[in-house]
């Protein structure tokens, strides 16, 4: 998918995961986030292995009118450009040597995605009842609602 | 030696825990306890009834045999006269308030400033001025920001007693205007008070004020771990334990050195990063350092008070409360540094006298009684 929309991407699902299992998978399961953390960074790893080693093509997208991904060294071409979808083209030609700076690229996957774990967490929560610093900006109606929620429990109880 | 005592708010959380320290500690003396009519309370009290409605701590306390429960409303002169009729007391602790930042300055000086004012009328007029103490509760907000003296470095110094009055928000209006009611009476019927300025008050099954940061914390899951920096700006915390409050309030009651006196009833100064640090660690949630310039910390707490300002504004749109009332937002912008040398130099000592003792024994109860969330 391109080393820095990969990027991106891993600090974005990082940041959907830490969401995910803090709202639904945590109180099934709290083995989850490893889960979750592993099958984001492989998938991310075989795809654009799979890309720059030119097994999956992605010449497909030069139907797109601003899309020209060139037959020679097309999945590397694709995986230092990858912005192109978008429309910009970086132009960056592979080099002899690149090889080292992608494979460390590659690694950091697992950096970004933890950084946006973390920041996820801080945001959402971690634990099923916390609601993460979200809650400083968190509508007033929600607060009205949780705590009708809970004064209707501890009446109950 | 037997005594009558008089305790007013006694369903608060303060009156249900000195009620305890008098059944504890005062084996002779008799309690008269006194709050406002369940009904009349939850109309009142409208901060009880939508932070928490686990009162039963403070019910149980009244149902003891030396405790006579008889219900009064401050704000309605001709019900105080039962608690008068045909008893002299020695000691009245006055505790009832409506300690409530969200209420507006009327209905605080409807209860507070009037409140007083009716039952100083009455304790004047029909009590024996000579032998009876009057223990009034007041707060260290009526400080509001004080302007510090500074020691050779330039940190704050703590500010005592004789600091002059600068309330920040309604509720401390209502109170210095409290005092100023009381000090009326004192000058007029030579009465003998004793007037307690406590920092805001923590402690088992309190659900307002400090209770609201454990639930933060607890649920953002994350400390806020920012420290300022030069340190010498760095924010306070002021805290009182309620037993330490209500153990200072019998040890005065009983002082003749006490008559006349204010006291500040505060721990040992610390900082907010330290106690929010410590809180994080209690409840088991991460904590990340981030070190902070002043200037941008200011600019950073003003934008969150800003925040809390707009969120209280829809509040009061939807007829609700805001999560955390604006006054409390108020702690992030302030410095409350206030001295405890004066009740230390009496000869009090405090039970729990730093933040770590007073958070621990706090958060603990919480823990244990369902009150704060957890996972195990």
């Amino acid at each position: 998918m391109g080393f820095l929309t990969s990027l991106i991407l891993m600090f974005w699902v990082g940041w959907v995961n830490s969401y995910l299992y803090r709202k639904f998978l945590r109180k099934r399961n709290k083995d989850w986030i490893v889960f979750l953390a592993v099958i984001s960074i492989l998938g991310f790893w075989i795809i654009d292995s799979l890309i720059y080693f030119e097994i999956i093509d992605m010449t497909w997208l030069n139907f797109l009118p601003w899309v020209d991904i060139p037959m020679v060294d097309k999945g590397k071409y694709f995986m230092w450009n990858s912005f192109i979808v978008l429309g910009l083209d970086f132009g960056i030609t592979h080099q002899p040597g690149m090889e080292i700076i992608a494979f460390f690229l590659l690694i950091s996957y697992l950096f970004w995605y933890y950084f946006g774990s973390k920041l996820g967490k801080i945001f959402h929560g971690y634990r099923t009842y916390q609601q993460g610093h979200y809650m400083i900006i968190r509508p007033v109606k929600k607060y009205i609602k949780d705590r009708e929620r809970r004064l209707m429990r501890e009446r109950t109880e | 030696m037997s005594k009558l005592v008089l305790i007013d708010g006694a369903k608060g959380h303060t009156g249900t825990f000195l009620v305890r320290e008098i059944l504890k500690t005062k084996n002779n003396w008799k309690i008269i306890a006194t709050d406002l009519p369940s009904a009349r309370r939850k109309e009142i009290m409208s901060k009880e009834t939508i932070f928490s409605s686990k009162l039963k701590y403070m019910k149980e306390v009244l149902q003891h045999e030396r405790v006579e429960f008889i219900p009064a409303d401050l704000t309605e002169p001709e019900s105080l006269e039962p608690l008068f009729k045909d008893k002299k007391y020695d000691l009245i602790f006055h505790t009832a308030s409506l300690y409530d930042y969200f209420a507006s300055l009327d209905i605080l000086r409807k209860i507070n400033v009037e409140g007083i004012r009716n039952l100083l009328e009455v304790i004047c007029k029909s009590q024996d001025l000579e032998t009876l103490r009057f223990i009034h509760w007041s707060t260290c907000g009526v400080y509001g920001e004080p302007k510090y003296k500074k020691d050779n470095i330039g940190y704050p110094i703590p500010a005592n007693e004789t600091t002059p009055y600068n309330p920040p928000n309604n509720y401390s209006i209502s109170k210095m205007e409290q005092e100023k009611v009381l000090k009326e009476y004192c000058e007029k019927y030579k009465l003998k008070t004793i007037i307690i300025r406590p920092a805001p008050i923590i402690g088992p099954y309190q659900h307002y004020g400090t209770f609201h940061i454990f639930q933060i914390v607890n649920k953002s899951g994350v400390g806020p771990g920012i420290h300022i920096y030069p340190k010498k700006k760095r924010l306070a915390m002021p805290l009182i334990h309620v037993v330490d409050l209500v153990r200072a309030a019998t040890f005065l009651a009983e002082n003749d050195k006490a008559i006349g006196e204010v006291y500040n009833m505060i721990i040992d100064p610390c900082f907010q990063e330290d106690f929010f640090e410590y809180v994080a660690d209690l409840l088991n949630v991460d904590y990340i350092n981030f070190p902070i310039w002043w200037p941008f910390y200011k600019f950073m707490s003003s934008t969150l008070f800003w925040l809390a300002k707009r969120k209280e504004k829809k509040a009061r749109k939807l007829n609700s409360r805001p999560p955390v009332d604006l006054s409390m937002a108020g702690y992030m912008k302030h410095q409350y540094l206030f001295s405890n040398e004066k009740i230390k130099k009496l000869g009090f000592q405090f039970k729990f006298p730093d933040y770590k003792s007073t958070t621990k024994d706090t958060i603990d109860w919480y823990i244990r009684n369902g009150w704060l969330e957890s996972e195990t």
